[in-house]
């Protein structure tokens, strides 16, 4: 399957144009005696265009490996994708004590993969997690974790 | 001097505070998001009315331990503890999963022990003598220096160099958003204010060595912990052979060590990245780098423990911060009302020395402290994938938030795993990402003010002899993998 690497460099050649052509508008300080703000983008930008352009024509002529997902973990790594995301939304808005047993529980099923998951000791470690996390980053290391917009 | 500090930290109270900080400092080097350099910070205030001598001692332990401590979550888990030990990752993690995880983590320890007391003992009596010569490098030699570090670990990468070249370059992207160093002109942060400080480390270890692992395992079904035997472990479980065959491994890895230690500005994140690369490059067998071989943890561990001793030269030769946690060591001086600089080895030997023989006590501290630990590490390994990984989880997202004390430092953490899963679609390595992010912001900030410095004269990264040997060392790096093949056609027409 030559195509992905292909394909590939021709995204990152065009992400490194973008990121050229973002980097024009960076301000530049009047009498500089130095590049300026806008060399290193400029060179990040071009180089990966290079690098992309020279990924995909060498895809022309090699091959490029197995794929690195089927169908089915491409679904499992949505699934896991979207209940991290959601766990993200949750201690933005309703904070660590409220989100992290509910999520605890849910990576420990969804992470079992299907194997048979004792219930209640799942829910003992989610409750267990969340309680000394919770005790020890406030009350020990006086860290305050987040509190939710919400509240 | 030194060995009569050496003996007055060998006071039950002292050997009780040393002994608590290092286990302390363990833990924290060990727990994703948190480490060695977070302890120093938390218990900085604490130190605020005690006695100097008490109040250094806390924060060396707390250091020393901390940057151990790394490498029992690379080995276990396969997540780095801090920076440091991201390449411990790249074998310490394949060797455990091969059954050998006792043997693994009895390398980490040796290795980091040898790294900490001898660049330490090499800081306690060549510190000033070092020390005037960094004075003679200047922004050409750092630029210079980065520049080759980057392109080494990019061209030793797997794959075509194309996508080692292509992850530097993304990483010195990322490491552009932001305020520019010098103007502060802001750059890419499309009026976002969280962006104006740019991306934070720990959410780019976190996402791309933690969240995405536990993600694309989960994906693929690899939902499997290593068998561990921890029945019968005889000493540190490493036999003699395995430190023999790798003693030119742990030298050269201790010397670079040492050496990227004392320039401001990098420590240890950068010395293991460079040790590894170098390690495989000097390998009759560089194929069994990544899949546990043992060369790779001694280069790791050994380089970025022997970085403690090379940072501590700067600091009290010159008053300036080798990286991160003796910048937060120079403000606990300052609090304390000394003056870091050239004058303080004459105006505080006994402070000096004191400090020198602290990181040597608490490296021993560290060795037997983690000696006796290593019989129980491994248990972790016994607790179920679901149950493990799922906490981790929790504790990743909590590391990243408690580094920004942002939640959007976790939606950086989803980003970058997004991309460490790009990556791993298109097999690009990510080394040379991680290296070039750590070490973007200072490539970027000593090519400008050597730039400046000489009024815009290119010439000088080219004429200082320094300068001009770390660019050619960086060519011959991008041109090894075109050469290589070349010669080798050539040797095997001579030998047909």
């Amino acid at each position: 399957m030559k195509n992905r690497d292909l394909y590939g460099g021709i995204l990152f050649a065009i992400f490194g144009a973008l990121v050229v052509s973002t980097a024009m508008g960076i301000r530049m300080p009047a009498n500089l005696s130095e590049p300026g703000p806008r060399l290193f983008p400029y060179i990040a930008g071009g180089g990966m265009t290079i690098c992309g352009i020279g990924m995909a024509l060498t895809a022309l002529k090699e091959k490029t490996g197995e794929a690195f997902l089927d169908k089915k973990g491409w679904i499992n790594l949505g699934k896991a994708g979207l209940c991290m995301f959601i766990y993200y939304l949750a201690l933005e808005y309703v904070g660590f004590l409220i989100s992290t047993p509910f999520f605890t529980l849910t990576a420990i099923l969804l992470l079992a993969s299907g194997k048979k998951v004792n219930k209640i000791m799942a829910i003992v470690v989610a409750l267990l997690t969340t309680g000394i996390l919770y005790v020890v980053f406030q009350n020990v290391f006086m860290l305050f974790l987040p509190a939710g917009k919400l509240f | 001097m030194f060995f009569t500090e050496l003996l007055g930290l060998l006071n039950p109270l002292s050997i009780l505070i040393i002994f608590l900080c290092t286990v302390v400092g363990i833990i924290f080097g060990a727990i994703p998001g948190l480490s060695g350099g977070l302890g120093v910070s938390l218990l900085l205030p604490l130190t605020f009315g005690m006695d100097d001598a008490l109040s250094f001692t806390m924060l060396i332990a707390v250091w020393v331990g901390g940057i151990s401590g790394g490498f029992i979550s690379a080995t276990l888990i396969g997540i780095p503890g801090a920076p440091a030990s991201i390449a411990t990752c790249f074998d310490a993690y394949p060797l455990s999963q091969k059954g050998e995880t006792v043997r693994a983590l009895g390398i980490g320890i040796l290795a980091s022990f040898a790294g900490t007391f001898l660049s330490c003992l090499v800081a306690t009596f060549l510190s000033p003598y070092i020390a005037d010569f960094a004075m003679k490098l200047g922004p050409w030699e750092y630029f210079s220096l980065c520049f080759c570090a980057i392109t080494l670990v990019a061209s030793l990468s797997k794959g075509s160099i194309f996508k080692g070249m292509f992850a530097a370059f993304l990483g010195i992207f990322l490491c552009t958003i932001g305020v520019a160093p010098l103007d502060g002109a802001y750059r890419f942060t499309f009026g976002n204010i969280y962006l104006g400080g740019g991306l934070d480390m720990v959410a780019l270890m976190l996402g791309i060595y933690a969240i995405k692992q536990v993600a694309s395992d989960f994906a693929k079904g690899q939902q499997e912990l290593p068998d561990v035997n921890t029945g019968k472990i005889s000493g540190f479980g490493v036999k003699l052979s395995d430190i023999f065959d790798n003693i030119k491994i742990i030298v050269q890895s201790f010397l670079i060590g040492l050496w990227i230690g004392f320039l401001p500005g990098m420590g240890s994140g950068l010395s293991n990245m460079v040790a590894y690369a170098q390690a495989k490059s000097g390998s009759k067998h560089p194929e069994t780098f990544g899949k546990g071989e043992p060369g790779g943890i001694w280069a790791s561990e050994t380089s970025n423990n022997a970085s403690v001793g090379g940072a501590l030269i700067p600091m009290i030769a010159l008053g300036i911060p080798g990286d991160a946690v003796t910048a937060l060591l120079l403000s606990g001086l300052m609090i304390h009302g000394l003056q870091p600089g050239p004058l303080l080895i004459s105006s505080n030997p006994q402070l000096v020395y004191l400090i020198f023989a602290a990181v040597m006590v608490s490296a021993v501290f560290v060795v037997a402290e983690q000696f006796f630990g290593m019989r129980w590490f491994p248990l972790l390994l016994k607790a179920p994938y679901h149950y493990l990984y799922g906490v981790i989880l929790v504790m990743c997202f909590i590391g990243a938030y408690t580094s920004t004390n942002t939640t959007f430092n976790i939606l950086c953490v989803l980003f970058f795993a997004g991309i460490g899963i790009m990556l791993d679609v298109f097999k690009i390595p990510t080394s040379p990402l991680i290296l070039a992010f750590i070490l973007g912001p200072k490539l970027e900030e000593y090519f400008r003010k050597g730039v400046s410095y000489a009024k815009g004269d290119y010439t000088q990264f080219f004429v200082r002899p320094i300068s001009a040997l770390f660019l050619l060392v960086a060519l011959i790096c991008l041109l090894s993998p075109y050469i290589k093949p070349l010669l080798g056609k050539k040797k095997a027409a001579a030998n047909p």
